[in-house]
């Protein structure tokens, strides 16, 4: 039987409140994402499926249950280890692009290969550039994030979530600072890239026709996925 | 790792120039703080010195026997020259002797004129140095060709064509003697410093010494009461006579402790001024880490480590501060070069060594500020939780 890219079991989170008090955010969440596959988590604000997101992208230590990657055991996993982990094989795309002002194009782009370490700087440059290039920005490489447009900056973090090869791409609410238009634009590309490099997409958002293009769907709920 | 850092000190360039700032002062503030104390007491020294010898010098009037005999002082003189404990130079007193020169009320009368004249050897300037402005000062040679005097410049006026007339109280002989240099030995009043071994040989009538003083600077770790019985011990020797009172003459015990304290107070001050840039540079780093906790988020969710973290915010901290010793250790190391053209020529100064050590300490001082500076903002760095890269 083939082990899946990532495997939940049992996963439970909280976080506490001012007050004193504590919010379950994941509440027995078993579930399993195949190599190669794309999966929507859908779920109305405050449902739990951020806080879902970032246990999966070894974002949040917080939790009880088993998360294992390639039937690996991320639990015992030290912060350098969990670090080192995301660089390789875990790529991001924020909702607010977040985007490195004082960093031009490429080198956002190029950010994860150079914690990677080793990577001569020619060699991120060039890696970078092909990138920008792949989501057409190949012209902009130079540019500040504050001379993009919304959507060219958000191409820019997708290229940047993309350029170290990871096997998974986590996008929170990839589309949701975007107009309709350039969202779809984005998205467009955003799937094409995934196909092409064969990543396993982990893609949380409450638009539902953003997850209708994704092969599967779960729906959060107070921390409960069904 | 190093290009991240760098490009860090680019963010806010404002902010970067500001910090730099502080630490150029602070170090500035250290390096002149030695240095001005290394000055003033060089500066005292000198002034004290070439009116009172260097430190430590002593004064002993000799209870004189034979001083009118050639062969005896000439004697002393060898002996003298190569004294043990330290630097010696005679002084002897030839009280009738002054100088021929116009009167000065205007009427155009020569005359005796009754200026300071000190009759000494070539060794007095190792005892009480001066700088030279012209010429030369009294030769060591044994045998110098003509009887050589040396002036200040307050009895230049007295100098005509290289030569100063001498004379002596009721005689009316008038001698020649040559104007090697000019000195400026700090007196207020015309000086005239004649060779005591060329006036034995060129104008032996007018040998006729009421006194003898000896100075002598002594050397490290020679002991005063030691070099006092040496010197006993070569006028016995030499049938001169014997030390009848014994003084120091310098008194740079009273200055060293002012100077002491003054450049302790310059010090503190500028370790003061380090420690006012390191809270600075906690205050400013800190409020950098509140203003970039986003991007350091998104950075820890890309790959970066904590330790990568730290290394970039302690890094470009020190980062500045190693350029900003660097510019200052240049700085200061250009503006000590520039002294000896700063001073005047007659300064007592000598042109000061570049304070190394001083300059070390305040590197340090300064990379260790910076180090202390960005601590804590680097450990609120790494506090930073990446989940928060998702909200």
């Amino acid at each position: 039987m083939k082990t899946p890219l990532i495997q939940l079991d049992h996963l439970n989170a909280e976080v506490r409140l001012p007050d004193g008090d504590h919010l379950t955010t994941v509440n027995d969440v078993s579930a399993s994402f195949e190599r190669g596959t794309s999966t929507a988590i859908v779920g109305k604000s405050g449902s739990g499926k951020t806080s879902l997101a970032s246990i999966i992208g070894l974002l949040n230590t917080d939790y009880t249950g088993t998360l294992s990657y390639d039937g690996r055991d991320c639990g015992a996993w030290n912060d350098a280890n969990r670090s080192r982990f995301r660089c390789r094989h875990v790529g991001f795309v924020f909702q607010n692009y977040s985007l490195i002002p004082h960093l031009n194009a490429w080198e956002n782009v190029g950010l994860p290969l150079q914690y990677r370490g080793g990577v001569p700087m020619r060699t991120v440059r060039r890696r970078a550039c092909r990138m920008l290039h792949a989501v057409g920005l190949a012209d902009r490489a130079d540019s500040m994030p504050s001379r993009l447009s919304g959507g060219e900056q958000q191409r820019v973090a997708i290229a940047r979530a993309l350029v170290a090869d990871p096997d998974l791409l986590i996008c929170d609410e990839p589309t949701g600072a975007l107009d309709t238009e350039t969202g779809d634009m984005v998205a467009a590309m955003l799937f094409r890239q995934v196909r092409e490099q064969g990543v396993t997409l982990i893609l949380v958002t409450h638009d539902p026709q953003l997850a209708a293009r994704c092969e599967h769907q779960l729906t959060i709920d107070r921390g409960h996925l069904s | 790792m190093i290009r991240i850092i760098a490009k860090d000190l680019r963010i806010n360039p404002l902010r970067t120039g500001l910090t730099a700032l502080s630490m150029f002062i602070g170090i500035i503030a250290l390096i002149a703080g030695v240095l001005v104390g290394t000055l003033g007491r060089d500066y005292l020294e000198s002034i004290n010195a070439r009116l009172s010898g260097k430190t430590p010098t002593y004064s002993a009037i000799v209870d004189a026997a034979s001083l009118a005999d050639p062969q005896a002082t000439a004697a002393l003189q060898q002996r003298l020259a190569s004294f043990g404990p330290g630097v010696a130079s005679a002084q002897y007193h030839l009280n009738d002797l002054a100088i021929w020169a116009l009167s000065g009320d205007g009427d155009d009368a020569s005359g005796i004129r009754h200026i300071t004249v000190i009759v000494t050897d070539a060794a007095r300037t190792g005892v009480m140095p001066a700088p030279i402005i012209t010429g030369t000062w009294l030769t060591e040679a044994a045998e110098p060709a003509t009887l050589e005097t040396v002036v200040n410049e307050n009895a230049r006026q007295y100098v005509h064509d290289g030569t100063i007339t001498l004379a002596r109280t009721g005689n009316p002989q008038q001698v020649p003697a040559r104007v090697n240099g000019v000195i400026a030995d700090g007196a207020d009043e015309p000086v005239i410093y004649v060779n005591a071994a060329t006036l034995q040989r060129y104008w032996p009538q007018a040998w006729e010494p009421d006194g003898l003083t000896v100075l002598v600077h002594l050397s490290d770790g020679t002991d005063g009461q030691q070099t006092k019985n040496a010197l006993n011990d070569l006028l016995f020797d030499t049938g001169i006579g014997s030390v009848s009172t014994w003084n120091r003459t310098d008194n740079a015990d009273e200055y060293e402790q002012v100077i002491g304290f003054l450049q302790f107070g310059v010090i503190i001050t500028a370790v003061l001024l380090l420690s006012v840039s390191a809270i600075g540079m906690i205050n400013i780093g800190l409020a950098g880490i509140e203003q970039r906790s986003r991007e350091l988020l998104i950075r820890r969710a890309l790959g970066a480590t904590r330790t990568s973290i730290a290394i970039q915010v302690i890094g470009s901290s020190v980062l500045l501060s190693l350029i900003i010793a660097l510019a200052t250790v240049l700085f200061s190391a250009v503006l000590v070069w520039a002294i000896p053209w700063i001073l005047p020529v007659d300064s007592p100064l000598e042109p000061p060594a570049y304070p190394y050590t001083a300059a070390m300490v305040a590197v340090l001082a300064s990379v260790a500020t910076s180090l202390i500076g960005s601590l804590a903002p680097a450990i609120k760095a790494i506090r930073l939780q990446p989940a928060l890269a998702l909200r």
